[in-house]
């Protein structure tokens, strides 16, 4: 399919949705991310994903003492007081409401970024005008299972994700003072959310602040006196909250990324991917003569080739020492996520060649995402640098759900081109079931995405759900003064983020290859001999029915809860 | 010839980049398998933390009569280069090696030998002051070189020390070591020996390892290793000898994937490159392309004369390029040159990389002709002749909403 020139494509503005069907389409978009957002509360009321339980230890601080405090001995819990926008809200929620920390998190955070696909809705429509694009947008934040993982599980990053794009959305409209004003808020207040997240979105302001400026700059039109409010309000603002962090010590848990030969490190990899940045956004392309496989196989495609090479070189050989291999089950699962891929680069193909404000925002969240990801692969292949990758990788969602819109709305335009214009009954016999399979074609994608975030176990080999039996398990040690517990790193992280219960992890590797276990007390449970015992970010540890059973045998079981059912199965603690 | 043989020379230099580059970026990878292993021979080391390996396996194999070479390892900075230091015991390693004094003499327990390679880069001699530093415990050992050996092989990037002074300065428990050696064994028997005497032990050669007396592989334990070094630091600590594991794993992973991104970087480039000469050559006589085909050549015949030109262009271009490139990386590496982790680089040629390097550049550069020359055919013969040049962009792009349509 060829497609020649503007003006064949061309379609005229019908103003047909009002501010009503607006908020209509923001409510069905809310309720949707709402429901998969919680998903999770049909397996455990319990925060899914372990980082939930240092939030809630820092709110139970918080409501005990009634104040902040940053002096806690225990790591998960010092580590998030650094950060405590996140805690102080749970505990508000939990004061109002009367449900503990613990138990109100998963129901709370989903209310709040189960907003951030209307508000990218609301976003993408004020700067398209389009509501395929904006609502395609909009499916694909609030069904993208990576993504629905991130803003659907308990962690500060989940909020750093809703203020990432109402920062970008005011820095678009920073013209207007008040927007300016709020923008400065934003960014002093994502400070105290997530360290992460910060820095990811002074990232992509910056980055589009020095095209705004080069582009005025080449045009005659730079002020000094918004260049100055600019640099105020946005990197010298980062420059305040890096001081925090330094001033909270947050070294002492990432003193690898502060230390100065990686910051000059990350500073050179910034600086490579400014220069591609710049390069990419004045180089001007010709629109029509196109066919739609050149529009989406151009150089871009090489990121993607890359991704997936590293990708299935990681199934075959661990790319990061100390890690998980791919596994079948995530490539298999992954095929609808790059088909996705791929309709965003066309959108993106089709926002170079075509005029439109968000060019730069949209380049900047993909060329910002990369800095972190790229400095990751430099620096070395050990498990940190999988962390910081794949914990940036979602940050570019934003601007894959934008493109992806905008790929998605050019194809039906096409379409609608070629198929709706005449009416003829010919045509329309054609183009209705075109359409039909299109929008058909990108709903079962996103929603076949969705096992990304809840299949972990299959997926990741990660158990991110707690049952309440395990918990009791936890506390009921630490009522019985049972110290030090020996047991898995899953739940060797809740000990000590929540209970502050002496602990060390090497239980299954013990129990695998026949070592002795010299902990006086052990927490280990039935499913260690089925899907095994979790020992992230290495594979999980299966160990042998015989020794899990001789181990039972040898000493007193103590303490024993769930049942052969639950999916975990029982959970015993054993003394002697 | 339609396309110009300059073009070759552009050819010869982009593939040039690649050739010269390929062979050190191979030993690169080899290297540390180079170091710990050597030539016909057979490597043991510890597999289980609690039982590093000891004396007793080192006399036990010396009783069946093989030269074994008990040794320890220190990773340090010396005159501000990396080098690798050895704690060993002079003769079997010489024989090990199959290494020779150059100078001086090994006599008694204070020896300090310095291969040939290092002695290059340092400057250093027989009679000199060396002071070397301690890479795992805070230490300091000062003595003075006593020999200059050379073996061939990446040993002479090192120093040598005796095996108890190494053994301090890395934190070891007196009478064990890092791995044990051994020249000509048999990997059947030696393995068998060890379990008939309840070893336990990780017995190598090459990509070969078994395990004797435990149930965990050799990987195991390195992932073992790696999962308390991340997971359980207080019972990771108490472990000295799993810090080897953990070295290997992490630099030998490391190393290969580092180095397999490094080739598929410079294959790009070199493809780009190649691509680049070859469609400008042939852009450059568009006019005669477009003279043939008025004159009723085929676009059949075209494609055969520009894919038999390309062919043979690029198969003489890749030819001098791999033989000027190998050359290149010969006269550099022998000259010590290039050094990476301490050790210097022997560039790794094999017949099959030639072959497979020049059909590789063969095949790229014939199929960029042909790319660039479809392109050209879709442009008609008149226009060919007159010259045209590629349509300049327009300026001026259409707004974005217009395309896509505007309904709110």
């Amino acid at each position: 399919m060829s497609l020649d020139t503007d003006k064949k494509l061309a379609l005229p503005s019908t103003g047909r949705f009002s501010g009503r069907h607006m908020l209509a389409y923001m409510l069905v978009l809310y309720l949707i991310t709402l429901l998969i957002r919680w998903i999770p509360l049909f397996l455990s009321p319990l925060p899914y994903n372990i980082d939930g339980f240092s939030m809630a230890g820092v709110s139970d601080g918080i409501i005990s003492s009634g104040h902040w405090s940053l002096n806690s001995s225990m790591y998960g819990i010092a580590y998030n007081q650094k950060t405590p926008f996140f805690p102080m809200l749970l505990s508000e929620f939990s004061l109002i409401t009367g449900i503990s920390p613990l138990y109100a998190e998963q129901y709370m955070l989903p209310f709040i970024t189960a907003s951030i696909p209307p508000f990218v809705f609301y976003f993408v429509s004020r700067f398209t005008r389009n509501i395929t694009a904006s609502v395609t947008a909009a499916l694909f934040l609030a069904f993208n299972g990576l993504f629905s993982f991130l803003t659907g599980s308990i962690m500060k990053e989940s909020l750093g994700l809703l203020l990432i794009p109402v920062g970008l959305y005011l820095y678009m409209g920073r013209e207007d003072i008040r927007k300016r004003i709020l923008l400065c808020l934003v960014l002093i207040f994502i400070t105290f959310v997530h360290y992460r997240s910060t820095l990811m979105l002074q990232i992509f302001l910056i980055l589009m602040l020095s095209w705004d400026t080069i582009r005025l700059f080449d045009a005659g039109k730079l002020r000094l006196r918004h260049l100055l409010m600019d640099i105020i309000g946005i990197p010298l603002i980062g420059f305040i909250s890096l001081l925090y962090y330094f001033w909270v010590s947050m070294q002492d848990y990432y003193g690898k990324a502060f230390n100065i030969n990686e910051m000059v490190l990350f500073l050179s990899v910034a600086l490579i991917w400014f220069l591609i940045y710049i390069r990419f956004m004045k180089r001007s392309y010709s629109a029509g003569g196109k066919s739609l496989f050149r529009y989406i196989m151009d150089w871009k495609v090489i990121a993607l080739v890359i991704a997936l090479g590293a990708f299935l070189l990681n199934s075959r050989k661990l790319v990061f020492a100390g890690t998980i291999n791919t596994s079948s089950a995530l490539l298999a699962t992954a095929v609808p996520y790059v088909i996705l891929i791929l309709f965003s680069l066309l959108g993106l193909s089709i926002m170079q060649r075509y005029r439109n404000k968000y060019l730069p925002m949209v380049a900047a969240i993909y060329v910002g995402t990369f800095v972190p990801i790229t400095y990751s692969l430099v620096r070395g292949l050990d498990v940190f640098s999988q962390e910081i990758l794949y914990r940036s990788y979602n940050f570019m969602d934003f601007a894959t759900a934008i493109s992806l819109g905008i790929g998605v709305t050019f194809l039906y335009a096409v379409l609608k081109r070629y198929f709706f214009t005449n009416e003829s009954k010919q045509s329309l016999r054609v183009g209705i079931p075109a359409a039909f399979a299109l929008f058909a074609a990108v709903v079962i994608l996103l929603a076949a995405t969705v096992p990304l975030g809840y299949d972990t176990v299959e997926l990741f080999g990660v158990q991110n759900v707690t049952y309440e039996y395990e918990v009791s398990a936890i506390d009921w040690a630490k009522s019985a003064n049972c110290t030090p517990v020996g047991t898995d790193q899953r739940l060797g992280d809740i000990m000590r983020d929540y209970n502050n219960v002496s602990h060390s992890k090497s239980v299954p590797w013990k129990l695998k290859y026949h070592k002795p276990v010299n902990s006086p007390f052990i927490l280990l449970e039935d499913s260690w001999t089925t899907w095994g015992a979790q020992m992230h970010p290495s594979s999980p540890v299966k160990v042998q029915k015989a020794a899990f059973s001789s181990l039972i045998n040898q000493r007193s079981v103590i303490f024993s809860s769930g049942h052969p059912d639950a999916p975990e199965g029982r959970i015993y603690i054993l003394m002697g | 010839m339609i396309i110009k043989w300059r073009a070759a020379v552009g050819l010869m230099l982009s593939i040039l980049v690649f050739t010269s580059t390929i062979p050190i970026l191979t030993a690169v990878e080899t290297t540390p398998q180079d170091v710990f292993e050597g030539p016909n021979v057979v490597v043991m080391s510890t597999v289980e933390a609690d039982k590093p390996i000891n004396s007793s396996v080192v006399s036990l194999i010396r009783g069946m009569n093989y030269t074994v070479s008990p040794e320890i390892f220190l990773f340090c900075v010396v005159d501000g280069m990396p080098v690798t230091v050895r704690g060993v015991d002079p003769v079997s390693f010489l024989k090990v090696e199959g290494a020779s004094l150059l100078k001086g003499n090994v006599s008694g327990n204070t020896f300090v030998l310095i291969g040939s390679s290092f002695q290059r880069r340092s400057g250093l001699d027989v009679g000199d002051k060396i002071v070397i530093p301690g890479s795992a415990s805070p230490s300091l050992y000062e003595g003075t070189i006593t020999g200059v050996f050379v073996s061939g092989g990446p040993a002479d990037d090192e120093i040598l020390l005796p095996t108890d002074i190494i053994r301090e300065m890395a934190g070891k428990p007196k009478g064990t070591y890092q791995v044990i050696r051994v020249l000509d064994g048999n990997i059947t028997t030696i393995s068998s020996a060890l379990r008939n005497q309840n070893y336990t032990v990780a017995v190598g050669s090459g990509s070969h390892v078994t395990t004797t007396n435990t149930n965990m592989t050799y990987e195991e334990t390195v992932a073992m290793n790696l999962m308390l070094r991340y997971s359980d630091e207080a019972a990771f600590k108490t472990t000295n000898a799993s810090h080897m594991g953990i070295f290997a794993q992490r630099a030998s992973s490391s190393v290969e994937v580092a180095v397999l991104g490094f080739i598929i970087l410079d294959a790009s480039l070199t493809f780009i490159g190649s691509f680049s000469i070859l469609s400008r050559a042939i852009f450059d006589r568009r006019r005669e392309i477009g003279i043939l085909r008025a004159i009723g050549a085929s676009n059949m015949k075209i494609r055969l004369i520009i894919l038999r030109e390309s062919v043979l262009l690029s198969s003489l271009s890749a030819f001098v390029a791999l033989l000027a490139g190998f050359l290149v990386v010969n006269l550099v590496s022998s000259s010590g040159l290039i050094v990476v982790f301490g050790q210097t680089m022997r560039p790794v040629i094999t017949l099959s990389m030639f072959f497979w390097m020049f059909a590789g550049m063969v095949l790229v550069s014939s199929m960029s002709g042909l790319f660039v020359t479809e392109s050209i055919m879709r442009v008609s013969p008149s226009r060919l002749i007159a010259g045209f040049e590629v349509e300049k962009k327009p300026t001026e792009k259409a707004d974005i909403s217009e395309i896509l349509g505007a309904d709110i």
